[in-house]
């Protein structure tokens, strides 16, 4: 290998890209030439002095919480502030379950019950009332035949004579 | 999803500094976290399809390629288009005499600045992470080729910058890489 053909693979050389038998030609050329050490040389003090550079940057501390974070999920940062997995007992087996989640379902399980519990009741008076948009007189006359209640009154300023008691 | 966490954890979290450096090099340092944020969000979104007998270096480094070009799409911020192939292989290194005569640092972080960044991302994966062509090559998503020109021309240009910032101290870099570039 000249020198010519060495600066040709100078790159891939320092790289390492080269194959056993073309590097080994290379250091041969290296080790005859001190032209081409001096540049080979210089190309390795160039990357240790990127390396340096790059190397002064520390990422801050509030990235690496957020990057640890990641992977946890949401529930665990907001019940277990430490970040610890806590370990409860339930129906004698320990789990990994942190007991304010168990809370939360519960919770949610009441909620959930108490709705379908109040759903029939309110659901009920509404068959009675019509929608009948029209007149009030109208609405006076179907109010009679059916027993409904017209809630166009509403909109007329019927509700006084709405709420009366009845004589 | 216990033991997904644990693998995220002890491959992919010990190199959130190296990614960090990293992207230091391309943006400001606020800028630089949310690279960083958004490349570990997606790497775990996306860690099942990572095969961990893999480097899973070059990996993060490809998704934060990704997410770089597409902030920078995102922000209409056009990344030059070199053509590499055409460009070839420069045989010479002709900055050997009074190159290296000074502490080499001074100036390096305003001529890698002023570096086209497909270059710097080239020159950064091979010198500094010290990534195969191969493996640089799926990070940029380019071929061999055009890996092998970009870290050639890219460490010429740098050294050229470098030269003339030492020369002219700080206003023909423009002049230098508009030179270099219509070789």
């Amino acid at each position: 290998m000249d020198c010519k053909e060495f600066r040709e693979v100078l790159d891939l050389y320092i790289d390492r890209e080269l194959s056993s038998e073309a590097e080994n030609s290379a250091r041969l050329h290296v080790n005859e030439c001190s032209r081409c050490r001096r540049a080979e040389q210089q190309l390795r003090s160039l990357r240790r002095a990127l390396k340096e550079m790059v190397a002064k940057n520390d990422p801050p501390l509030g990235l690496v919480g957020a990057v640890n974070k990641i992977s946890h999920p949401w529930w665990k940062s907001v019940f277990t502030p430490d970040g610890q997995q806590r370990r409860t007992r339930l129906w004698g087996r320990q789990v990994t379950l942190p007991a304010p989640v168990f809370a939360v379902l519960l919770l949610f399980v009441l909620g959930l019950g108490a709705l379908l519990v109040r759903r029939p009741a309110s659901t009920a008076p509404t068959a009675s009332i019509s929608q009948n948009r029209g007149g009030p007189t109208a609405a006076t006359s179907t109010e009679a035949a059916t027993g409904a209640i017209d809630l166009s009154r509403f909109d007329q300023g019927g509700r006084v004579s709405l709420y009366k008691a009845p004589r | 999803m216990p033991r997904k966490r644990t693998t995220f954890e002890q491959i992919a979290v010990p190199h959130l500094a190296g990614v960090y450096r990293f992207a230091c090099q391309f943006t400001a340092k606020e800028r630089a976290q949310d690279l960083v944020q958004e490349t570990y969000l997606r790497a775990w979104k996306y860690f099942d399809s990572f095969r961990t007998d893999t480097n899973c270096r070059s990996w993060l480094y490809r998704i934060l390629h990704n997410v770089w070009r597409d902030a920078a799409h995102r922000q209409r911020l056009e990344i030059p288009l070199i053509d590499d192939e055409a460009a070839g292989i420069e045989p010479y290194y002709d900055w050997e005499e009074e190159f290296w005569r000074d502490e080499l640092s001074e100036n390096l972080a305003a001529a890698l600045s002023q570096l086209p960044e497909v270059y710097r991302w080239a020159v950064l994966l091979a010198d500094v992470e010290e990534l195969s062509y191969q493996e640089i090559a799926t990070v940029m998503d380019c071929p061999i080729g055009t890996v092998m020109s970009r870290v050639n021309r890219g460490r010429r240009t740098l050294a050229s910058l470098l030269l003339t910032s030492r020369i002219n101290p700080a206003n023909e870099l423009d002049e230098v890489i508009g030179k270099i570039s219509k070789e």
